[in-house]
């Protein structure tokens, strides 16, 4: 397997928490915050702007301090460890590619902080996952915004994170870039093995990819569920608000020859299995 | 956690120590120095005296500076404008000459000044050959001459200064008066004026103190009469061994030069125009109408009263003074000269000026950096930076001949470090603010430490800055005056010193051959400037 630098389980029976985290930024605050993030799971944190989501992030990965409250990695309180002892890997909004290294520098830099003597390598494995070969030597200015992402997460994930963070990876990309990425996605968590927390607004992006999807709002968690729960029960008028705009279809998996149109996203969908289709309600039409 | 001292944290508590030693003892400390002298000072009434008599310094420096201040004004706003709305050839290179009263040592102005416009100058012989002049007409030295070359060394900075709040006003606000039927006057004076007023009260701000701390020009040209509390202080200090008078005389133009440079603080604030609409495009000049031909002819007019010094400087170096021919006799003379006159051999006073040069240069950019990085987090840099505009050479060379006394070419050294360091610390924070805050974030998570964002992340995107604040500090030492001249007086001459000297012997011809020495050196400077910096120093 040319994949095999992702070793699976590096750290098994890791888990990330959130323990009654305190903190402010200007007018927002976030009182007693807790989370449990599982291991291995693709997590998504969906809420409006301005929610503290990215606050959150910066918590977990270390660039911001927690007022008051814990950090744990696998139980170790890791809230006073500074950001480039962690291994938690950050895709940024907004990219924060290096302008001026190559694509081959940027995502070789993690490892290369590490000493590793496998680095170029590791990269460019990095990079075939994201489907960048033959890229190495390009300028990040000559990039497109898919490319740029894709380095960007290239780059998180090549030297093997802990933890792999998401700061709304789809956003300023056009339609049909957004829906290739959710599959890369999808595909990159499913290979590394690697935990994966994402932030984003949107639950269109949220829905198909995640394990557990967590809503906050104004510091608070409002819900935290599996995709379809969060649709079938909401748990507070809040969620029901967020979610209002679409509308959930619940089918089954037919047989050996039905093909669900979703199949691509949801890939151990066998027969006989329940199948969830977020619809949004404005895209329905009504015909004779 | 590993939170604990780490190799990091060794090297950044270093970096602020270091820094704090360079600001409190070579800065505050000398300051406080003058400050307290002065408060002590037994000759009080005298100083009051020299300070507050009928034509005494204070009367001559501010109708100096006054005069200065609106002459560079009147060459420079008309400049200004054709800066911002016309397109020429070589538009480029009248931009980046807005540097020159930064990088071109005013000795070397005052020179060629003398070249020019002295008794025996070239406008001189020009009357006196064609149009039957008996005597000189004398106007080089006295209150006319110091006034003309304070325009000279300040109508640039207007230009560039005021030419780009021109060039980003927005069209918007253009167009919308034309339509409501505002005549080109009315345009002018409520629309377009009132969005100017604040960048041109900064650079007049800003020229009033240049012209106020005025040194060399000064002492050479001024004559009886024409003071500033700069050759004052000299003459007090290096002169009579006066430090008491001195003392009060600085902290008095300190007191003074706090209003200008808190209007320039504040003007310089509100000098981003309100309309953010796409500019006017520039045009061409419309060489068909009178008003063209005139645009033209006032920015050739400008541009060559600024090429003149360099010009004449080049020209006199490269002629034989009784022959009239093409010679290089003033070079082999000032290298086979021995230091009678000036103190030192050529060759000696060239290696202490690049010496010097070079150290300050070092040390200001490295105090530039570890100031303005956000590893350091040094509090109260804006204050210190602003503070710093309204303390004179002639001050600080005070402070440090009290404290130090006439020292070694290393604190002389650092002296010349402390007056590029505001210009460091301009440069390179720019440079560091546009490091995307994102990136180096990400390098965090990657694993950087704080020194490797540094090394690998800061550093690499801010190198032609850092050349930049290294020619710009370089030139700042290599054409200081003041400073040299008070502290260390027969010492260590350098080049601006040698040419001080052999101006005030009428030795013309071996300055000129040593300026060109030295204007050829800043010009390098000069260049490396406007190419590290694109542009973008101001």
């Amino acid at each position: 397997m040319q994949l095999n630098i992702f070793q699976k389980g590096r750290f098994s029976k890791m888990s990330y928490s959130l323990e009654r985290i305190s903190h402010s930024l200007g007018s927002w605050h976030m009182t007693d915050f807790s989370l449990e993030i599982p291991e291995g799971k693709f997590v998504s944190i969906a809420g409006p702007s301005g929610c503290g989501k990215t606050t959150l992030l910066k918590i977990l990965c270390g660039l911001e301090e927690p007022a008051s409250g814990r950090v744990l990695f696998s139980g170790t309180d890791v809230s006073n460890m500074p950001p480039e002892k962690r291994g938690v890997g950050l895709v940024f909004q907004s990219d924060a590619l290096f302008g001026h290294m190559d694509v081959l520098g940027n995502v070789s830099f993690g490892l290369e902080m590490r000493s590793d003597s496998e680095a170029k390598n590791k990269a460019l494995a990095a990079l075939r996952l994201v489907r960048l070969e033959g890229f190495e030597k390009r300028e990040i200015a000559g990039l497109s915004g898919g490319e740029r992402k894709r380095v960007a997460i290239a780059r998180a994930i090549a030297f093997n994170p802990v933890l792999l963070l998401l700061d709304e990876p789809l956003n300023g990309l056009d339609a049909s870039l957004r829906e290739k990425m959710k599959l890369l996605l999808k595909e990159v968590q499913q290979k590394t093995g690697t935990t994966v927390v994402m932030v984003t607004h949107d639950m269109d992006e949220a829905f198909p990819l995640s394990d557990l999807v967590v809503v906050m709002n104004a510091g608070k968690v409002e819900q935290a569920a599996k995709p379809e729960e969060i649709f079938l029960f909401p748990a507070t008028d809040f969620v029901k608000d967020f979610t209002s705009d679409y509308a959930l279809v619940e089918s089954k998996a037919a047989g050996k020859s039905g093909k669900p149109a979703q199949q691509s996203l949801s890939a151990s969908a066998k027969s006989g299995s329940r199948i969830y289709t977020l619809i949004k309600k404005n895209n329905v039409r009504t015909g004779k | 956690m590993d939170i604990g001292m780490g190799k990091d944290n060794v090297i950044f508590l270093g970096a602020k120590i270091l820094f704090a030693v360079f600001a409190i003892l070579f800065f505050a400390y000398p300051l406080l120095l003058v400050l307290s002298k002065a408060a002590t000072a037994a000759t009080f009434g005298k100083a009051i005296s020299i300070i507050l008599s009928k034509q005494g310094v204070l009367y001559s420096s501010l109708l100096q500076a006054a005069a200065s201040t609106i002459v560079s004004l009147l060459i420079g706003l008309p400049a200004a404008y054709i800066i911002a709305r016309r397109t020429f050839p070589g538009k480029k290179l009248v931009r980046a000459a807005s540097l020159i009263p930064f990088v071109f040592p005013s000795i070397l102005v005052v020179l060629s000044f003398v070249i020019v416009f002295g008794n025996n100058g070239w406008v001189n012989s020009v009357l006196r050959n064609f149009l039957g002049f008996t005597g000189p007409v004398q106007f080089l030295y006295g209150f006319w001459g110091v006034v003309l070359a304070h325009a000279f060394y300040n109508f640039p900075l207007v230009m560039r200064l005021v030419g780009d709040s021109w060039e980003r006003l927005g069209s918007q606000t253009y167009h919308a008066a034309r339509s409501l039927g505002a005549s080109r006057f009315s345009l002018f004076v409520r629309v377009l004026l009132p969005q100017l007023l604040p960048s041109i009260a900064a650079v007049a701000s800003l020229v009033f103190i240049y012209c106020f701390m005025s040194f060399a020009v000064v002492l050479s040209l001024g004559g009886p009469g024409v003071s500033t509390f700069e050759v004052e202080i000299y003459q007090q200090a290096a002169r009579n061994l006066d430090i008491g008078t001195a003392a009060v005389l600085a902290a008095f133009q300190f007191a003074l030069l706090s209003i200008p440079a808190a209007a320039y603080f504040v003007f310089s604030r509100k000098a981003a125009p309100a309309d953010s609409s796409a500019p006017l495009a520039p045009k061409k000049f419309n060489l068909s109408k009178a008003s063209g031909i005139l645009e033209a002819a006032f920015m050739c007019s400008a541009m060559l009263f600024l090429m003149l010094p360099v010009f004449s400087l080049f020209i006199f170096a490269f002629t034989d003074s009784q022959t009239g021919a093409v010679s290089l006799r003033s070079f082999t003379k000032i290298f086979s000269a021995g230091p009678s006159i000036t103190g030192a051999t050529a060759m000696s006073s060239i290696f202490y000026s690049l010496a010097l040069a070079l150290a300050a240069s070092i040390v200001a950019t490295l105090m530039g950096l570890i100031a303005t990085l956000r590893q350091t987090r040094i509090p109260f840099m804006g204050g210190l930076v602003g503070a710093s505009v309204a303390i004179s050479v002639l001050t600080l060379a005070l402070g440090y001949y009290i404290g130090f006394g006439p020292g070694s070419l290393l604190v002389i050294a650092i002296a010349h470090s402390v007056l590029a360091f505001p210009f460091a610390c301009r440069i390179i924070g720019n440079a560091l603010q546009k490091v995307d805050a994102a990136a180096i974030d990400a390098a965090r998570t990657l694993g950087a430490s704080p020194f490797a964002v540094l090394s690998k992340i800061q550093l690499p995107s801010i190198k032609k800055s850092i050349f930049a604040s290294f020619a710009f500090s370089f030139a700042v030492s290599l054409g200081e005056l003041g400073l040299v001249l008070t502290l260390y007086d027969g010492i260590y001459p350098t080049m601006p010193v040698y040419i001080y000297r052999l101006v005030s012997v009428f030795d013309i011809g071996a300055a000129a051959a040593m300026g060109l020495i030295l204007a050829t050196v800043s010009f390098m400077c000069f260049y490396a400037i406007e190419h590290f910096s694109e542009g973008q120093v101001f």
